[in-house]
């Protein structure tokens, strides 16, 4: 006998793999879902990668039935392109202001056709592709996006800046495009809400040696998975930023930023040595001549299958692995080739490597709103930004507010399996809480 | 009101614009026209956008005014908007299995687009299958099936307490099957938990004492389970207990939480041949019950038994465990001189580097040693142990005087796990771990419905993060007895009994455990479970009696769309 | 095979006493534990590049933590050269140096070295296989200070050591090098860069030709490194040995005024410009061309070619690397009563060593952080006080550095006579042809493995290439870049 309250909902912050999970779990249950995301799209960072590891899976060929499912599931409904503004109230009875930010298109009307993002003449950079490619000011971030709604970007659209254009609105067959559209607030009211907004990477320029933005040809392995996608800025050719051309050999650097009580954060960010492994790989599927270095000063391979796919990588695909943190990365001025001085510290020599292309693998990092969403929520911090659990062994999704709990990678780096499993948590967790508090105030 | 399929199909074709994503490549008008001309289609029409409020609204209208019993949509893939058309379809009274759709874009307009002429012949070719398909559409029903609302949880351990106490504070009820006498799994042996140094006896103690008082939960220690039948939301469970006697249960939901044990390194390192080897099972043995005497030198050595030729895996917890022994030691004996030798120190994540920290602090050396270079043990004077290892970090040998030598060993899988696994019918993997459905968004999951997993069972982990599993495998297991009924597949595999010889390979192949051989009044035979079938087609396939047909999906179906399609090549 | 002791081991009397001591003279020692090895300061330090037989910061520290009381008796101990470049890579900002020079103390005084002298020559003979000034070298890295008062054990016996060992140098007997090849080669700048090439050249018997444009060699070895932290006297005796070799020196020759660079191209069969980065930048603030406005350099040119400058009283250094502490200090041994220091962002994102830092302020210098100069404010033509606006840092810039923002309405006056501007040098490169290609500050594109600049057969190393930074930086490029003009010599081009 399960006790649930007439209208028990369940408020999701975050619409990457862990607040997709969590919402599916909930509305499968029966419970009403809102599933509140800031971006036009739910997907999160794993729609951006090319393959997972250690199956090396399509990431968004194995991601998108999920969101298509959350879109679809009557239980769930999605509020993208929105963000939290304000929480009041207790566990049962949590009253959340919802601001929905206007798209300027109808989200009743629009069937995702794409004519206008072909017609709009404004180009930028993308967001989605890590400003490696372009959108429109009409858009929608990427091919799968769900829901498959054009958004236009206010700061950019020529009507907007200038009151000139208008060209979707007269393309748009469906009269979708509403250039009136002012920003909705809504309240709802749920009974426990469950946070999964994911991370940032760290901005590598904080380790200037290493020369990214200075040089063209170092990138960060999310710009990488751009690169390698085919719905990428290059249609999946992993080609230099300089010159275009496929590299013959490229190096991974781990921990750029991480482990350190010096420059960026004193963590380990516990999925990289795996995503270099699987970007190693990646080239090399590609191109099976090139040679692919990883620099690495601890392997961290312990999940299921992680050691075995290491030993694939070196054995079946040649992927040298060095042990050293480079001390320096140049730029030869005439190829934009990278050299990289390294001490390989198992046989104690410092030596030059040559390279077409530097893969930087960054820390990850807490979103900067994680700040206001806490503040919002009144959920604690922890020393470094990640949302703080109440016990990172015995209540490793709860917080320190009854009925809000957390999950995935705001709380701290890992990898999707744990991410997904502590979704499932959460919404466990959330419905044990909600069972409680209704059965106490039956009382 | 339910059309007849019995009666001569009557085709009705909506075929889809998409905006300029299809008209701008294929030529619509001339599509629909063919598609008339198609046998069995009596009406055809284009939208600009089939599946918005409006085409929908004209695919009722249609069915209405035309009488038809078959409906087609050549539009975009079925993966978004089949269960919208199907639903449509069934509003209008007609089976929604009536209905079938045409990929003319994602499989056509989107990858031709630079050939508009063949694109068109390309979705006309698409269409002539999708009608001959169609003509020969059956309805299908789903059906409902109740779920038990009960579960059960095999393995007491901490993971199997979490879960069941999730499960029975939302008011389920959960019954637990402990092998052993007394519940705590490995607990039991542990004495303190890291990164946070909690007491694993209190731990423990706090768990059970949770589910010896919880309503919903029965306890059956020393059990086993015996047998298990049916699927999920209707399994039948016989227990055996410790006194012999079996009970049956009828369960919903199956969620093994068996745990692992620890590797014994016999023939290395000199284990069981000096006295002062153990493992750090054995040295939290000694730490809890404060039988750890007094000593100078402490040698750790990780990856023993792991990372190796036949057993390649990390066992993720060892170097953590070896490090917060340390940390034991020290406090114990402040003048210890602990020496971690190690290949990749395993302190991922946001808590366990900031715990190497405070280990290397209390000043504990690590000593990276390589595979290929093993420490070597020999007897020293005044039984002690002469530690001899190659320090590939700085490119010396380093000798020891070790008190203590401790390995650290592996995880492994029990023993009785593929005797489970077959009771079961769930699988093991590499290295003998129970498999999970998909490793990266199916973890808890096994392919089998109903049946979950969490904890050492799956892979080597600790508590924090076996518990956070549990709650996972707890919310998995928890859905379908929250909603109390399944609706099942409509499109299953159907065997006749006639034609099948009982040959088993449909057991064999399907992943789902869906077809088993039982034993009939004419034989062995294959019988589908409708209720796990995900009418993946693999045994249809497999047949060699060709006994299976996929509803929905019939040979006669697919030859028909062969055909069709081969009356265009000359 | 070594036996075991341990690091600080518990229980060990002698050890014990090792941390003690190491712990009253560096705070970082304390760190040192956390060293994961990652192999970031060996790959990092120049030299390991130099010397990468004898030395390797990371293996020494590691050999530290297993067998102190050996590796005190190791040569590696003595071979750092207190650049600091591992402490700005290493991911936990260790600050070796200090370390190092604290460990230097330790054996000496705790008896851990019994006989430094030999170990000290011992160190000699080494640098003097690879560096063409040993005792420069030597008096750089291992700071004897200057104050006879102050001196510890170990300065008395360096100072012993390297004072025996000038004698002995200016004794020598040193006859030329044979000229094996035909190729003349030339070289823009006398300071490390350049004397290291020439040094390296001629022994391989290419017959050398230095270009130096002040009247006296050494480029920032004379002119901008103060007389206390190296005896021009010791300079002068290296110098005149590498004259001895057969390099030729022409002072007081100014390429692009009393030479063109395109004669030089056709004379000579490759160039090597090591013409260091000596041009001050400015503030660009109101009142900087005020008679008591000093550019750092300047001083310290002045004081070091003996022409005894006179700071006023109250000084006020503008900046916050190296040349700002050098000029702070050598102001005030020139006689002033207060040295300030003022830097725009916050003491960790001070370019300056960290040793010199804590030096200046031992000597009573006061660094003020987080403010700069928006006005400089004169009385009948000299300067009387700064007008000054305090900062805050916000975000990274492009170098990663958190970037200065100034807090609007914070400004205050500073009351002093003299201004020393020492925010940054950069290289004067206007004698260079077109083809030569620079980048946005002004140093001068090299490849980084062959140091060949973007025009064939001309070379370019140390501060001119790199920016501001140490001597034992020049001195690897100077060696990279002789072997490169080697190479390209008998390959025809690189």
């Amino acid at each position: 006998m399960i006790l649930l309250t007439e209208d028990s909902s369940v408020l999701v912050i975050g619409g990457g793999v862990a607040g997709i999970q969590a919402s599916l779990d909930l509305a499968d249950r029966g419970f009403r879902v809102y599933l509140v995301e800031e971006t036009p799209s739910i997907g999160g960072r794993m729609a951006q990668l090319d393959k997972t590891f250690p199956t090396l899976d399509c990431s968004i060929c194995i991601l998108a039935p999920k969101m298509i499912e959350c879109f679809r599931h009557p239980n769930i409904t999605l509020l993208t392109y929105s963000e939290v503004k304000d929480v009041s109230g207790s566990v049962g009875k949590f009253a959340v202001k919802i601001i929905r930010k206007p798209r300027f298109v109808d989200e009743t009307k629009c069937t995702g056709c794409g004519t206008c993002t072909q017609k709009c003449p404004v180009v930028e950079p993308s967001e989605f592709d890590v400003l490696l490619g372009d959108r429109k000011a009409i858009y929608m971030p990427f091919p799968q996006a769900v829901p498959r709604i054009a958004t236009i970007d206010k700061d950019n659209c020529l009507y907007f800046t200038r009151a000139v254009c208008k060209i979707c609105q007269k393309l748009c067959q469906a009269d979708a495009v509403d250039f009136e559209q002012k920003p909705q607030e809504i309240t709802l009211n749920v009974s426990a809400i469950i946070v999964a907004t994911g991370f940032d990477l760290l901005n590598p320029s904080v380790i200037n040696e290493y020369g990214y933005q200075r040089y063209k040809n170092v990138i960060t392995s999310l710009e990488f998975e751009r690169l390698a996608n085919a719905s990428g800025p290059t249609g999946g050719h992993v080609t230099r930023l300089s010159d275009g051309r496929i590299p013959d050999k490229v190096a991974f650097i781990q921990c750029v930023g991480s482990r350190g009580l010096g420059r960026g954060v004193s963590y380990c960010s516990s999925a990289c040595c795996m995503y270099a492994t699987k970007e190693a790989i990646l080239i090399k599927e590609h191109e099976p001549d090139s040679e692919v270095f990883i620099f690495y000063i601890d392997l961290r391979a312990s999940g299921k299958g992680f050691q075995d796919f290491i030993d694939r990588a070196k054995e079946n695909w040649g992927i040298q692995y060095i042990r050293g943190r480079p001390g320096e990365i140049l730029e030869d001025p005439r190829t934009k080739d990278l050299i990289i001085f390294c001490e390989h510290t198992v046989s104690r020599e410092v030596r030059e490597l040559r390279v077409d292309m530097v893969v930087l693998c960054p820390a990850f990092v807490p979103k900067e709103s994680n700040k206001k969403l806490s503040e919002n929520l009144k959920i604690r911090l922890d020393e470094y930004g990640f949302f703080k659990n109440e016990d990172s062994m015995l209540a490793p999704v709860d917080t320190n507010v009854p009925g809000v709990f957390i999950c995935g990678c705001c709380q701290g780096p890992k990898d999707i399996p744990e991410s997904v499993a502590e979704a499932s948590g959460a919404a466990a967790r959330a419905v044990e809480v909600i069972a409680l508090t209704a059965r106490k105030e039956a009382q | 009101m339910e059309r007849m399929s019995d009666e001569t199909p009557r085709i009705g074709v909506f075929i889809c614009h998409c905006g300029i994503n299809i008209g701008g490549v294929v030529n619509v008008p001339e599509v629909v026209e063919y598609a008339k001309t198609l046998p069995n289609v009596v009406y055809g029409e284009e939208n600009l956008y089939t599946c918005s409020s409006e085409g929908l609204s004209k695919i009722k209208e249609g069915i209405q005014k035309h009488n038809l019993n078959r409906v087609i949509v050549a539009s975009c893939t079925p993966r978004t908007h089949e269960p919208l058309f199907r639903a449509t379809c069934e509003e209008a009274g007609l089976n929604k299995y009536l209905f079938e759709m045409a990929n003319i874009r994602d499989q056509c307009s989107w990858v031709h687009m630079g050939d508009h002429e063949a694109a068109t012949e390309k979705a006309k070719d698409l269409m002539r299958m999708a009608v001959a398909k169609a003509g020969l559409l059956r309805p299908q029903e789903e059906t409902e099936i109740d779920v038990a609302p009960s579960a059960l949880v095999i393995g007491g351990g901490v993971a199997g307490m979490t879960a069941a106490l999730c499960l029975a504070n939302q008011g389920l009820s959960v019954h637990i099957v402990e092998k052993e006498h007394e519940m705590g799994g490995m607990l039991r042996y542990l004495h303190r938990l890291y990164p946070t140094m909690q007491n694993a006896p209190e731990v423990m103690d706090q768990l059970v004492n949770a589910v010896n008082s919880n309503k919903n939960i029965e306890i059956l220690t020393s059990s086993v389970v015996k047998e298990v039948k049916g699927f999920i939301g209707n399994f039948e469970v016989t227990v055996q207990k410790g006194n012999g006697k079996t009970v049956n249960l009828g369960i919903g939901t199956i969620i093994v939480a068996t745990g692992a044990t620890n590797f014994e390194p016999f023939g290395m390192y000199g284990y069981k041949e000096y006295d002062n080897v153990i493992t750090q099972l054995q040295l939290e043995q000694l730490l809890k019950s404060e039988r750890l005497q007094n000593m100078k030198n402490v040698v750790m050595i990780q990856c023993v038994g792991s990372r190796q030729e036949g057993r390649s895996y990390c066992s993720r917890i060892c170097c953590m465990t070896a490090l917060k022994n340390s940390v034991l030691i020290k406090e114990l004996y402040p003048d210890a001189d602990i020496y971690v030798l190690y290949r990749d120190l395993q302190t991922y994540g946001k808590e366990y580097e900031e715990y190497y920290r405070e280990v290397q602090k209390k000043d504990v050396e690590f000593i990276k040693y390589l595979p290929e270079k093993p420490p070597e043990i020999s007897p020293g004077q005044n039984g002690k142990l002469n530690v001899n290892v190659y320090h590939s970090l700085i490119g010396e040998q380093v000798e020891i005087m070790a008190d203590l030598v401790v390995l650290s060993t592996p995880l492994i899988q029990h023993e009785d796990a593929k005797d489970l696994s077959q009771k079961l019918k769930v699988p093991l993997g590499p290295n003998r771990f129970f498999l999970e459905a998909h490793v990266k968004l199916r973890p808890v999951d096994f392919a089998t419905d109903g049946i979950y997993v969490c904890g050492c069972a799956h892979w080597p982990v600790d508590v924090g993060e076996s518990i956070s599993q549990a709650y996972g495998a707890a919310s998995r297991a928890s859905i379908p007895m929250a909603i109390k009924k399944l609706r099942t597949e409509a499109i299953t595999a159907v065997v006749d009994e006639d034609i099948c010889s009982g040959c088993g390979l449909c057991e064999l192949t399907c992943p789902f455990k869906a077809i088993l051989i039982e034993e009939t009044e004419k034989g062995r035979k294959a019988k589908v479970i409708a209720a796990s079938c995900k009418g993946c087609g693999a045994c249809g396939a497999g047949c060699p009696q060709m006994a299976i047909t996929m509803q929905h999906f019939t040979d006669e179906q697919l030859l028909a769309q062969v055909i069709a399609l081969a009356e265009a090549i000359p | 095979m070594s036996s075991k002791i341990g690091r600080f081991p518990s229980g060990n009397p002698r050890t014990i006493k090792i941390q003690k001591e190491l712990s009253k003279r560096s705070l970082d020692a304390e760190k040192l534990v956390y060293c994961y090895e990652c192999g970031t300061c060996t790959a990092a330090c120049p030299v390991v590049k130099v010397f990468p037989r004898h030395y390797n910061p990371r293996v020494f520290f590691e050999k530290a933590s297993l067998d102190l009381e050996k590796v005190l008796t190791e040569a590696g101990l003595w071979l750092c050269a207190i650049c600091y470049r591992c402490h700005k890579r290493c991911p936990h900002g260790l600050k070796l140096p200090e370390i190092f020079l604290s460990l230097r103390e330790v054996a000496v005084e705790q008896g851990y070295l019994p006989d430094v002298p030999s170990k000290l020559e011992e160190i000699l003979t080494i640098l003097r296989e690879e560096f063409p000034f040993p005792l420069v070298y030597s008096w750089l890295c291992l700071r004897p200070c200057e104050e006879e008062s102050k001196r510890s054990k170990l300065d008395n016996l360096v100072l012993d050591v390297l004072q025996r060992s000038l004698a002995d140098y200016k004794k020598k007997e040193v006859a030329p090098l044979p000229k094996v090849h035909r190729e003349k080669l030339a070289i823009i700048g006398s300071g490390p860069a350049g004397l290291t090439a020439a040094w390296e050249l001629v022994r391989m018997g290419f017959q050398v030709t230095i270009f130096e444009a002040l009247p006296e060699p050494g480029g920032m070895l004379r002119v901008g490194i103060p007389e206390y932290r190296l005896p021009k006297e010791v300079l002068d005796v290296e110098i005149e040995y590498i004259r001895d070799l057969g390099v030729e020196i022409r002072t007081n020759t100014t390429i692009g005024k009393d030479l063109t660079f395109n004669s030089l191209l056709k004379e000579y069969k490759a160039i090597f410009i090591a013409t260091g980065a000596h041009r001050s930048r400015t503030l660009h603030v109101e009142g900087e061309d005020i008679e008591g406005v000093v550019h750092a350099l300047d001083l310290l040119h002045q004081a070091n070619l003996q022409k005894r400058p006179r700071p006023g009283e109250k000084v006020g250094v503008v900046g916050g690397g190296n040349t700002a502490m050098d000029a702070a200090r050598t102001a005030l041994r020139l006689g002033a009563k207060e040295v300030n220091i003022l830097y725009r962002r916050s003491r960790e994102e001070m370019p300056a060593n960290p040793l010199e830092v804590e030096e200046a302020e031992r000597d009573g210098i006061k660094i003020h952080f987080l403010l700069t100069p928006r006005k400089i404010l004169g009385k009948n033509k000299q300067v009387v006080a700064m007008e000054c606006i305090r900062m805050r840092l916000g975000p990274p810039d492009e170098s990663g550095r958190r970037r200065p923002i100034p807090i609007e309405g914070s400004e205050f006056t500073i009351e002093l006579d003299t201004t020393i501007l020492a925010i940054g040098e950069s290289p004067d490169v206007s004698f260079l042809p077109e083809e030569v290609e620079l980048t946005e500050q002004n140093t001068i594109v090299v490849d980084p493995l062959t140091l060949e600049t973007s025009m064939s057969g001309v070379f370019a190393g140390g501060d001119v290439v790199s920016g501001p930074a140490t001597v034992i930086e020049a001195i690897a490029a100077g060696k990279t870049a002789a072997l490169s003009i080697d190479r390209y010599l008998r390959e025809g081009g690189v």
